[in-house]
């Protein structure tokens, strides 16, 4: 039984709806989307008494809370960094935080612009001396796992880039979608090598803006008279390389956190009608799949394959909005979004060519960091109030 | 030894390192075993993260291994490069790049070992090569 279980709510949610944003600042992003999801809560800023970021903004939650004029009146305030994961972590953060009374309107935000200049890199530790001489960039980094998965499974490129093209079935229905042509297998086998065996399609697009979410007590979301959706359970793994002993590279810290959210919330894969899966690379999603339990180990080619993530085709509609892989991965972290779609599918606000009929629970999973060095893992169950 | 490669940043080195890489010029490729589990561990660090019972010590290790997994990064403005972890003969997977201009024949199972190549007048770096 999970002790924040349907004890929070999240009641406002806002995605900017620009994918390159030259005019823009970064702090001026975090303001905006904190603005809209206050908007679409129907709460406003001088209700905030919790803040939460991560590495995306400047300078941490002290320095951004203090443009964003929050300075004074936050009792609750947190800044976690473990990449694109941090922001579905902060799901259960913010639950945690509600449910013991440190605060009662929790407000995250993401954002930045990474296409007009690369986000500062996270500061180093130890492994500085050992790892960031090679200049291992994501592809890389993400392509190690999928060349052991390969291997020790038989997953092939054509099963991967199913992930893609079901992420664009879904994007064509988003006017905001970076990427919003439908794609075939063919067409992500033949797109150009980047690094063996990740084609360019199978990677997650690089795109400016961000989102935000707010979260407050179930009495605060009465009153509120939006649709509600409740946290049901929230999760989280720390994975790396332990060592160097025993490395398994054909999976993630969802192995541990996936199942504990859902055993946390009471629920089984079975009663999960939609899922925002990371999707920072094919290979992400694929691992993220059976690691949850949706099937075995080295089964999730098989399971991927035939459009079973397109919604009303499949058994498993992921990403409807896009997705990373085709709508919007801001500032190179993905939970943000990963969140916001989910919440969309439990208010029945998606697009309605991929709307999941009666949509009453909802996953939410997020690896940030580096899937094959190092990283946090989060998932989140969701439920509709 | 090859000729300089530039395109490295500095080697960040401290307290618990400076020591693997003064060996690394000589060509020696360190680790540290604990004398309570006796396992070798990656990277080197003193307190055992495997038990966390002991100081670690150094020893000399051949760098033999076999590559567990592989990448070659074909959209580098430096040009292709490969990426891999080596599973060392009695140690730990080691994430590690390969030498400059090893990119071809690399398969998962294949013997491999570290070398270390000078990247500026004062620094070697360490890297992965074909057995």
């Amino acid at each position: 039984m999970s002790d924040i279980k349907r004890k929070a709510c999240i009641v406002g949610i806002y995605e900017y709806p620009l994918r390159k944003c030259p005019d823009q600042s970064i702090w001026q992003l975090h303001a905006d989307v904190a603005d809209g999801a206050l908007k679409d809560a129907g709460l406003s800023w001088e209700d905030v008494d919790g803040y939460f970021c991560g590495g995306d903004a400047p300078g941490g939650a002290m320095a951004m809370a203090e443009y964003l004029g929050l300075t004074n009146q936050l009792t609750h305030y947190d800044t976690t960094d473990t990449g694109g994961s941090s922001y579905v972590m902060h799901v259960g953060k913010m639950a945690e935080a509600i449910v013991m009374g440190k605060c009662k309107v929790a407000l995250c935000t993401l954002a930045g612009k990474p296409r007009t200049a690369p986000p500062t890199p996270r500061v180093p530790g130890f492994e500085q001396g050992f790892e960031t001489g090679y200049n291992g960039s994501p592809p890389n980094l993400y392509a190690l796992a999928a060349r052991r998965h390969m291997h020790e499974y038989g997953t092939t490129s054509e099963q991967l880039a199913w992930i893609k093209v079901a992420a664009s079935q879904h994007a064509q229905y988003n006017p905001h979608a970076m990427l919003q042509d439908v794609v075939t297998v063919e067409d992500v086998v033949n797109s150009p090598m980047i690094a063996d065996p990740l084609h360019m399609f199978d990677c997650c697009v690089v795109s400016e803006g961000g989102g935000a979410f707010i979260m407050t007590t179930p009495e605060i979301a009465k009153s509120l008279g939006k649709p509600i959706v409740n946290v049901l359970s929230a999760a989280q793994f720390l994975k790396g390389q332990a060592g160097g002993k025993d490395m398994d590279l054909t999976t993630s810290g969802l192995a541990v956190s996936g199942p504990k959210t859902l055993e946390l919330a009471g629920v089984t894969t079975a009663d999960i009608k939609y899922a925002s899966i990371y999707d920072s690379f094919t290979i992400t999603v694929l691992m993220q799949i059976e690691d949850m339990g949706f099937c075995k180990k080295g089964e999730g080619g098989k399971f991927v394959m035939d459009g079973n993530l397109i919604s009303g085709v499949g058994k498993l509609p992921f990403n409807t909005d896009g997705g990373g892989l085709c709508n919007n991965h801001p500032v190179n972290r993905g939970g943000m979004t990963k969140v916001l779609e989910a919440v969309r599918q439990l208010r029945g606000e998606a697009h309605p060519k991929v709307q999941v009929p009666n949509c009453d629970i909802a996953l939410v999973t997020g690896i940030g960091g580096t899937l094959t060095v190092r990283h946090g893992s989060a998932a989140a169950v969701l439920e509709r109030g | 030894m090859v000729e300089i490669i530039h395109k490295y940043p500095k080697v960040a080195k401290n307290e618990e390192t400076t020591y693997f890489w003064e060996q690394a010029k000589e060509g020696k490729f360190m680790v540290r075993r604990c004398p309570e589990c006796g396992e070798i561990h990656w990277y080197p660090r003193t307190l055992c993260p495997l038990c966390h019972k002991a100081e670690t010590k150094w020893e000399e290790h051949s760098g033999d291994g076999e590559i567990y997994t592989w990448t070659v990064m074909r959209k580098s403005p430096t040009g292709p490069f490969a990426l891999g972890y080596v599973k060392l003969d009695g140690g730990p997977y080691v994430y590690v790049r390969f030498r400059d201009g090893v990119t071809d024949g690399l398969e998962i199972g294949k013997r491999a070992k570290i070398v270390f190549d000078k990247i500026s007048d004062d620094d070697v770096y360490m890297f992965a090569d074909l057995a």
